[in-house]
């Protein structure tokens, strides 16, 4: 079994991260897009490191540097936990490689490590940049033993194989679940972000702080921890007290769930493999009137069920969108006073509040429907290029799709948040102005960013979707461009914040105008 | 209806995929595309239908460039490709219902072309089934039907009989037989050296990119069958 493991683990890997693409690909292009996002992993890694540190050195000054080891253990556990529901569905199950590797002599349970194991890789990155500099803040103010950073160093491993496993399973349940059902991409979609919001809502929802916790506030946020995340008590036992037995639980436990999921899901890997390849076909076609559309409207509802018809994309793509709206709807049902005690974030309500329009746009940054739309075209790109339609129709349709979802859930939360907070005059005005500048940019940039960087060849949605160079390039991109103008509202104190929404309003807006009559320039048999 | 003059291709940091080719194609043309795999024949067909670029020559369509008036040309031309990757998240009704609408079919002529052609290629009741269902040939047979959907003056079509089953490989070549008749020009690649003597009327021989043989049928397998003269031709070009 190792050997087989090792030797679809390789493959993998190789597609994953574009290794082949650098050592055997004559293309330049392919190669400057892997030195590109290898240079944008430093960047968000060093970024993150620095946040991480400073988390940890924010706990280190208040008199909580005890807390650090668990906090970390929580919050990367958690993260870890909610990206990976969102994976599961095309990594474990549904890829197109299937087949290939089911008529060959793998046993399922190598199947189903190899796959998992793929994904393990991406987290340990995630999992060593959280717990290396957190660790490091933590041994510059408390004298550690040898045995610490042992520990240290093992945890890093052993961290991400449980809230993967529990994502995996709740991934594969509702993927087993769902195979079975009519609308399996509706049932899936549903149940994921469900599962999704539930885990959020008991993680970090989880404290109901009242004044005088204040007074006690480690021991507050400890039980919390142990609340988001059970196993804090031991990790926190084992590193903190040196203890050694603390920490063998905590490494059979992480391991041994791993283990049993693995043998679970093998047992079934075929039967939901083959359900979710099955199809409901009704072949009684009868001939009924057929309607006609424009070539930018067929394109339109061509690119709308494409969304639609995938649970992954649906996920990923479309999360800030639900996020945005459960976050307005938290706003105006509980108010941000309550909001503030929930979370635990000190001047909450001042900041919400004064900063608005720019967290509406921080959620309409956090994923575009655009960033892999062209590169999910795959196979069938060849199509869209036979046809006579010009780029630019093309390109307005994937726009329009984006545009369907984020502006009605622009409006909507922008609309919460009015009624719930205390805006007058101009701030009325930036609060949905600028979100909707936002939506615009965020559609127009993710498609520039899909088209400079396009992977039209692979095996699996999630490879594009999630994966890709263009996908983690906005990301970056739609960050940067919340964070200068909140950086600014910080910094710039005697300024007014209406002129930093329309300073940034304006900025953004123009360069999605430059960004779109670029993208009309484009010849489109040149991209791939 | 179509004419390659002197077209070169060469892909990124590879040898010439296509050398100098030059081909002409009138209306009522069936004209066939031999060679070995990788000789050139994929390429020069996405040129054609202005999938991928290239570096040197031109390619017109009824006189107009595939490069300077693309969407005019494409309006005239239908292409299957080797590998019919349609979009399976949406039914058979529902991509030849896009293509009509790409293509401005009107309404009535093309709910009565979808219906010929459907009942022809024996695939009206699955029409409603999501394409992601259909087995290798029904997509071939449905990226047929939506190629002919709007009647194209050039048919250009890569390696169209891989998939289909004899019924429907005969309606096809009826189909080609039929438009050919009605002044439609058509292009195809083919690896079955059979259908291509029993079809063409001119053939067309590419060997490592470059256009070894081109003419009528008739004079190239005068004395011997398309197979031989084939392997005679590629052995000694």
């Amino acid at each position: 079994m190792l050997k087989d493991l090792k030797i679809l683990l390789k493959v993998q890997l190789l597609r994953i991260f574009g290794i082949n693409d650098i050592l055997h690909s004559h293309d330049k292009k392919k190669k400057s897009t892997a030195i590109l996002m290898a240079f944008c992993f430093l960047v968000v890694g060093a970024t993150l490191a620095m946040y991480v540190g400073m988390v940890a050195y924010s706990l280190q000054m208040i008199g909580m540097t005890k807390l650090i080891p668990s906090y970390m253990l929580a919050i990367t556990s958690v993260v870890i936990l909610l990206f990976t529901i969102f994976k599961t569905n095309g990594m474990l199950f549904g890829a197109n490689d299937y087949e290939l590797l089911s008529a060959l002599p793998i046993l399922p349970k190598t199947i189903v490590a190899s796959r998992f194991l793929t994904m393990y890789v991406n987290n340990l990155a995630f999992s060593a940049l959280t717990m290396i500099p957190s660790a490091f803040v933590y041994v510059t103010f408390v004298k550690v033993s040898l045995w610490f950073y042992v520990m240290l160093i093992l945890s890093v491993f052993l961290i991400p194989l449980i809230p993967m496993t529990i994502a995996a399973m709740i991934g594969a349940i509702i993927t087993a679940v769902a195979s079975r059902m009519k609308h399996k991409n509706l049932i899936s979609i549903v149940f994921t972000m469900s599962a999704t919001l539930g885990i959020m809502a008991l993680s970090f929802g989880s404290g109901n702080l009242k004044a005088n916790d204040y007074a006690n506030l480690s021991l507050v946020l400890t039980k919390q921890l142990q609340k988001m995340y059970p196993l804090t008590s031991i990790y926190s036992k084992a590193m903190i007290e040196n203890n050694g037995l603390s920490f063998l639980i905590f490494a059979v436990l992480s391991i041994g769930i791993f283990y049993l999921f693995v043998r679970l899901t093998a047992w079934k890997y075929v039967e939901i493999n083959s359900a979710l390849k099955a199809h409901m076909t009704k072949s009684n076609y009868q001939f009924t009137q057929l309607s006609t559309k424009s070539p930018l409207k067929a394109l339109y509802e061509k690119e709308r069920k494409r969304f639609f018809s995938s649970s992954v994309y649906v996920l990923n793509a479309g999360i800030g969108y639900i996020m945005m709206l459960a976050m307005g709807i938290a706003i105006l049902v509980m108010g941000a006073k309550r909001l503030e005690t929930m979370l635990n974030i000190p001047g909450f309500e001042n900041v919400i509040a004064s900063i608005s329009p720019l967290i509406i746009a921080s959620m309409v940054c956090i994923n575009s429907t655009t960033s892999s739309s062209i590169s999910l075209e795959g196979k069938q790109w060849d199509i869209l290029l036979s046809l006579p339609i010009a780029p630019k129709t093309i390109f307005d349709s994937k726009i329009l799709v984006n545009l369907t979802l984020s502006i009605p859930s622009a409006v909507l939360t922008s609309l919460m948040f009015a009624f719930a907070l205390p805006f007058k005059g101009m701030e009325l005005i930036w609060l949905f102005v600028t979100p909707m500048v936002y939506c615009l940019f965020s559609a127009v940039a993710g498609l520039s960013i899909n088209l400079k960087l396009p992977k039209l060849k692979w095996d699996n949605e999630v490879d594009v979707i999630k994966q890709s160079a263009a996908t983690f390039i906005f990301i970056v991109v739609g960050m940067i461009s919340v964070a200068i103008p909140i950086a600014g509202f910080f910094l710039l104190r005697v300024v007014s914040a209406n002129w930093i929404f329309a300073a940034t309003t304006i900025f953004v807006g123009g360069i999605t105008l430059l960004l779109y009559y670029h993208n009309m320039k484009l010849d489109l048999r040149k991209i791939a | 209806m179509l004419t390659i003059n002197h077209l070169s291709k060469t892909y990124k940091g590879n040898k010439p995929a296509v050398s100098d080719l030059s081909l002409e194609i009138k209306a009522g043309d069936i004209y066939g595309f031999i060679g070995h795999n990788g000789a050139g024949k994929t390429t020069t067909i996405k040129a054609i239908v202005g999938i991928i670029d290239f570096e040197e020559g031109e390619i017109l369509i009824d006189g107009k460039s595939i490069r300077t008036d693309a969407k005019d040309c494409k309006s005239m031309l239908a292409y299957i490709p080797d590998n019919p990757d349609l979009y399976e998240h949406l039914t058979g009704i529902q991509y030849l219902n896009f293509i009509g609408d790409i293509f401005q079919v009107g309404k009535e002529v093309r709910e009565q072309r979808i219906k010929e052609y459907a009942d022809e290629f024996e695939i009206t009741s699955n029409l409603g089934d999501l394409i992601s269902s259909y087995s290798h040939g029904m997509k071939q047979k449905l990226a047929i039907i939506s190629a002919l959907l709007h009647q194209p003056k050039l048919l250009i079509l890569d390696e169209p009989f891989v998939g289909l089953d004899p019924k429907a490989a005969l309606t096809l070549k009826n189909r080609m037989r039929q438009m050919c008749d009605q002044g439609c020009a058509i292009f195809f690649s083919t690896h079955v050296l059979d259908v291509a003597e029993k079809l063409c009327n001119k053939i067309a021989i590419i060997k490592n990119g470059t256009l070894v043989y081109d003419g009528v049928m008739e004079e190239l397998t005068k004395d011997n069958s398309l197979e031989e003269v084939f392997m005679e031709v590629v052995s000694h070009a």
